[in-house]
């Protein structure tokens, strides 16, 4: 043990006494490396997180975040169901980061800033040590290119969640979403049955009083579902029930939401549950035929006076979507056939092929949630970052350079100093603790090529905000009172949170 | 290879909550001194203190293989005890089951002894990497004298996840 005494951190004179082993007693000196975030979602902060908190005491950071919209927290706010608060807690991470007194990092925010437009990449390079990607994964939509996929009673899932959740971008004064009219609306079909669809099946079915008043839904949004006349929720997909993407969580919250309200999930055929093997499976397969099954068999004999019915339904794929003949903006019916598995018993992989039968589910509209894609940023070309087949083209969270496309594992190049985390880094999909973790494990590959001296080199001179003169930055500071106004009038109206959804309006309340 | 040494936490700082016994490898006392420093800032828990005679023993298999015992009180969780001792468990939560960041795997032999995990705890699990039919939230498991010399193992994180784990 031996005992070093450093003078003059942060500008404040503190005498700091450290304790370190003999072996790695070289001189200690603090070392500064400044990092870009790009986007502050939970891919973004959680990475930050883990570098701010897991860095060796020799290492101070000067973190940057950038976030395109005015508000922080990306999918948590944006993406996340109004009525899944707990699921947002996970945004005290990016609070604690500008809250925590005791470090030595200097963290900043810069809101409404878009990189790529607002700040190249290139300046981004010049004036960072070390560069996180971490912008999200849902900027279009996976598209179904059948007959009908383009009329306008066809939506996808992403813009009816960014509608209720009060994305900006749906709220702009002169390019208003318009919402699908809910009050002539009596079917609804859901293609797909992750949880993106559960999410937005609770939205058509519960409440709105009851359910999502209390919630931090968009005002706009609740006022057009308490005019809704749905009636009827499909929840389609084209293979098995085994294969239903919603987790177990998010179907049993739908089943206990209707024995709690006026809702009637329409029973499966017991067939199903007879042609599967529960012996065979595993814990969270056997879990989620034993919920269908328990819930299904319960509403064989609940009562069929209830407003509104739902069903699961397996083995079907769309293959038409026909137009209303009394109304352009909707729909009539979709055109549907059934499949059969085709399960390869070797890799169990579970395809579906086209039967012969076809039938027809009445729908006014139809809600695509078939998952998202993400997009590059402006630039990539110049510098070599790829996005391709859904993510960034990168290897444990380290950026590849475009020259490593079609090489072997071994010969790949990095691309040095960039990195990226959250769903651009594997895709748009898992649940937020798989981020989570992933975005530890992108620190932490920050953190080993730190202390090897693979780093970019920053001018230290220049600060980005020289770049950032004509632009209305954010500041943590703006948005903590804008995060302020929002609780507060939320708590006024009885709600969790009154989100403002217009830009506008957001920097009026700055 | 497994070798006993003497808690330096408890000689160094109060805040670090007494390991009254500690096995660790001989090769790995460089890098807990190193986690030591991180333990100042990020160590949270609340645990109680076993009155005299009455201490429950729990052994944490970490994710290299480390096997930990400590003596603990009765009604202290997992996650409250691994976060006290630092050792790599989240708890993102904070404890309220909520997330599957606490995810441990319960020696069969005393899985048993725990009550069974309710829907809550279910649905969180379901979420969990490396599932396994012993697993629970270290959150929802409270040391009992049924409980004394329990055995649990931190999983090992699958980097390469299957489609399975990415429902989305």
């Amino acid at each position: 043990m031996a005992i070093s005494i450093i003078g003059k951190l942060n500008g404040v004179s503190r005498i700091a006494v450290r304790l370190f082993s003999v072996a790695s007693s070289r001189f200690n000196q603090i070392q500064t490396f400044k990092v870009a975030v790009v986007g502050t979602g939970p891919g973004g902060f959680y990475t930050a997180h883990h570098l701010l908190n897991k860095s060796s005491p020799d290492i101070r950071f000067e973190l940057d975040f950038f976030e395109r919209l005015p508000a922080p927290h990306g999918l948590s706010r944006y993406g996340v169901a109004p009525d899944h608060p707990e699921v947002k807690n996970c945004e005290e991470y990016l609070d604690n980061i500008f809250s925590s007194t005791k470090s030595n990092h200097k963290v900043r925010f810069f809101g409404n800033v878009d990189i790529g437009k607002d700040i190249s990449l290139n300046d981004l390079q010049s004036h960072y040590n070390s560069i996180v990607l971490s912008y999200g994964c849902t900027s279009s939509d996976n598209e179904l290119n059948i007959p009908g996929s383009k009329l306008p009673g066809v939506l996808p899932a992403r813009q009816f969640v960014n509608w209720y959740n009060g994305h900006p971008d749906y709220y702009e004064k002169d390019n208003l979403f318009v919402p699908p009219p809910l009050d002539k609306i009596t079917d609804v079909t859901i293609i797909g049955n992750g949880n993106v669809a559960l999410d937005v099946a609770r939205v058509l079915l519960a409440d709105p009083e009851k359910h999502w008043a209390s919630t931090d839904i968009s005002e706009d949004a609740l006022k057009i579902l308490k005019t809704s006349t749905v009636k009827n929720v499909n929840i389609v997909g084209r293979r098995g029930l085994l294969e239903s993407a919603f987790s177990n969580k998010e179907i049993r919250e739908l089943f206990e939401l209707s024995k709690e309200q006026s809702l009637k999930f329409t029973p499966l055929d017991e067939s199903y549950f007879k042609s599967i093997d529960v012996s065979k499976l595993g814990r969270v397969d056997k879990r989620k035929v034993s919920i269908i099954e328990k819930y299904s068999k319960v509403s064989e004999t609940a009562s069929d006076d209830v407003d509104r019915t739902w069903s699961l339904q397996y083995l079907k794929s769309p293959v038409e979507f026909i137009t209303n003949p009394d109304n352009p903006n909707l729909l009539s019916s979709t055109k549907i056939v059934m499949n059969e598995l085709v399960i390869d018993d070797l890799t169990k992989s579970v395809k579906v092929k086209p039967t012969t039968e076809t039938e027809v589910i009445k729908n006014e509209l139809v809600i695509l949630s078939i998952g998202y894609k993400g997009s590059g940023i402006q630039g990539f070309e110049d510098i070599g970052i790829l996005y391709e087949n859904g993510k960034l083209f990168n290897k444990d969270g380290r950026i590849l350079s475009s020259e490593s496309k079609g090489k072997d594992d071994h010969s790949v190049i990095y691309k040095k100093g960039w990195y990226t985390s959250g769903w651009i880094k594997n895709g748009p999909k898992g649940v937020i603790a798989t981020t989570m973790m992933d975005s530890f494990d992108t620190a932490d590959r920050i953190l080993t090529d730190l202390s090897n001296g693979v780093y970019l080199e920053a001018n230290s001179d220049n600060d980005i905000t020289n770049l950032l003169k004509d632009k209305r930055i954010v500041t943590w500071g703006d948005w903590k009172k804008l995060d302020n106004y929002e609780l507060s009038t939320g708590q006024q109206m009885g709600k969790s949170r009154f989100k403002l959804c217009n830009r506008e309006e957001m920097f009026e309340k700055i | 290879m497994i070798k006993t040494i003497i808690p330096y936490g408890s000689s160094i700082s109060n805040t670090i909550k007494p390991s009254l016994i500690r096995f660790t490898p001989p090769h790995q006392s460089l890098s807990t001194i190193r986690s030591f420093h991180q333990s100042l800032t990020n160590h949270h828990g609340h645990l109680h203190k076993p009155n005299p005679g009455e201490e429950l023993h729990i052994t944490f298999i970490t994710k290299d293989g480390q096997q930990i015992t400590y003596e603990v009180a009765e009604g202290d969780n997992v996650l409250d005890i691994a976060q006290a001792h630092n050792l790599d468990m989240e708890g993102a939560c904070g404890g309220s089951c909520a997330c599957s960041t606490c995810h441990i795997i319960v020696d069969p032999e005393f899985y048993d002894e725990i009550p069974e995990p309710d829907d809550d705890e279910n649905d969180m699990l379901d979420l969990a990497f490396g599932l396994t039919e012993t697993s629970r939230l270290g959150c929802q498991v409270k040391m009992r004298k049924e409980l004394d010399g329990i055995r649990v193992a931190l999983p090992a994180m699958t980097r390469n996840l299957q489609s399975k784990d990415f429902n989305n």
